[in-house]
């Protein structure tokens, strides 16, 4: 009996999931943003490299301010105000991510409409794609 | 009242998360892609959660195979060649061997040959008609010699396949006429920095989030 207990999946260690560390919708888009952003990037290369184009340097990343911290003794009526304090901090960042990232993809989604060769075609549909996930987030 | 048809081939905008774009998933690329996130996805989840999983592993071994099946038949399209209809992994490796050359890139080609080929020619050998692992018996009814698969390490070479085979096909990427104008050059170049850069950014973001907020 225990060795059958002892193959029964539900009590045998599971594994982390990736979905359920954070928003899952977040973490989901997360997974495919490097990937679009290096196919992207091969593209851009190819852009400046075969037109000569000189862009002007980029502005610097805005930094990220730290997450109000939740102390353990505090009394109660604080605690309740840090996590309000953190649940803003989060939905800041978040929406200050996305939006402009959603301005950027309408972009390139609506600029690459009519690509046609394998690869451009490519970037066209993933661009696409994760245009719909950022929606998602944007209606969670 | 929706048809069956309508509730499982639902036509319009997709109405929740259940519903499966396939308009946008329908290139060589995407599909290899997928693969290589199905078989990442499945192969630990299967060991570790499930009892007794040889009856599901089974289609995982499959779908390695079909990964380098797929895999083969981008390149043929990255190097300007019509993907032949065949699941024979030797003529399609041949045929990737016979385009590289005529796109110019044999010494990428040899490289890709020289790491991936006994990778490949063995689940050629196990699965050559790629029915092996997803019927119990063959033409003749007879049943397979199939023994026994360690999946994890199947992975393992499937990924650095995948790996190899993308590297492959970026350096015929470079070969593609420009889907632009020069005209607009500069305006797609500033679109293309902005999405990169956003993406980055969003990747930044959510790694300190994830670090601050929910540790």
């Amino acid at each position: 009996m225990d060795a059958m207990r002892a193959l029964n999946p539900s009590s045998r260690k599971r594994l982390p999931d990736p979905r359920r560390a954070g928003v899952p919708e977040f973490e989901a888009l997360a997974e495919v943003t490097e990937p679009l952003a290096s196919s992207v990037e091969g593209l851009l290369e190819r852009v400046i490299d075969t037109y000569e184009v000189e862009l002007a340097p980029p502005s610097a990343p805005r930094p990220i301010d730290p997450a109000p911290r939740l102390t353990p003794f505090d009394p109660p009526a604080r605690q309740a105000e840090a996590r309000k304090a953190q649940i803003e901090w989060f939905v800041d960042h978040l929406v200050r991510e996305v939006r402009p990232l959603t301005e950027a993809v309408d972009a390139v989604c609506s600029r690459s409409k009519s690509w046609e060769t394998p690869v451009a075609r490519q970037i066209h549909l993933d661009v696409t794609r994760f245009r719909s996930r950022l929606l998602r987030i944007g209606t969670t | 009242m929706p048809t069956l048809a309508d509730l499982i081939f639902p036509g319009g905008e997709p109405r929740d998360g259940n519903i499966l774009r396939l308009e946008l998933v329908g290139t060589w690329e995407t599909q290899f892609l997928g693969l290589g996130r199905l078989t990442a996805f499945l192969t630990p989840r299967l060991l570790e959660e499930a009892y007794a999983a040889d009856d599901m592993g089974l289609y995982v071994v499959f779908l390695q195979r079909h990964r380098v099946e797929v895999g083969l038949k981008l390149i043929l399209e990255r190097m300007g060649t019509t993907a032949v209809g065949s699941h024979n992994i030797d003529t399609l490796w041949n045929r990737c061997d016979q385009a590289s050359t005529e796109a110019h890139l044999s010494s990428q080609w040899d490289a890709f040959d020289r790491a991936q080929q006994d990778f490949v020619y063995l689940l050629d050998r196990v699965d050559p008609g790629a029915a092996t692992f997803r019927y119990p018996v063959d033409l003749k009814n007879q049943p397979w010699k199939r023994g026994q698969v360690d999946l994890v390490e199947l992975e393992k070479a499937g990924a650095a396949f995948q790996n190899d085979l993308l590297a492959l096909v970026r350096e015929a990427a470079a070969a593609e006429p420009m889907p632009i104008a020069e005209e607009e050059a500069t305006e797609v170049a500033e679109e293309l920095r902005s999405l990169v850069g956003r993406c980055r950014s969003l990747m930044r973001t959510h790694r300190e989030i994830a670090e601050d907020f929910f540790q």
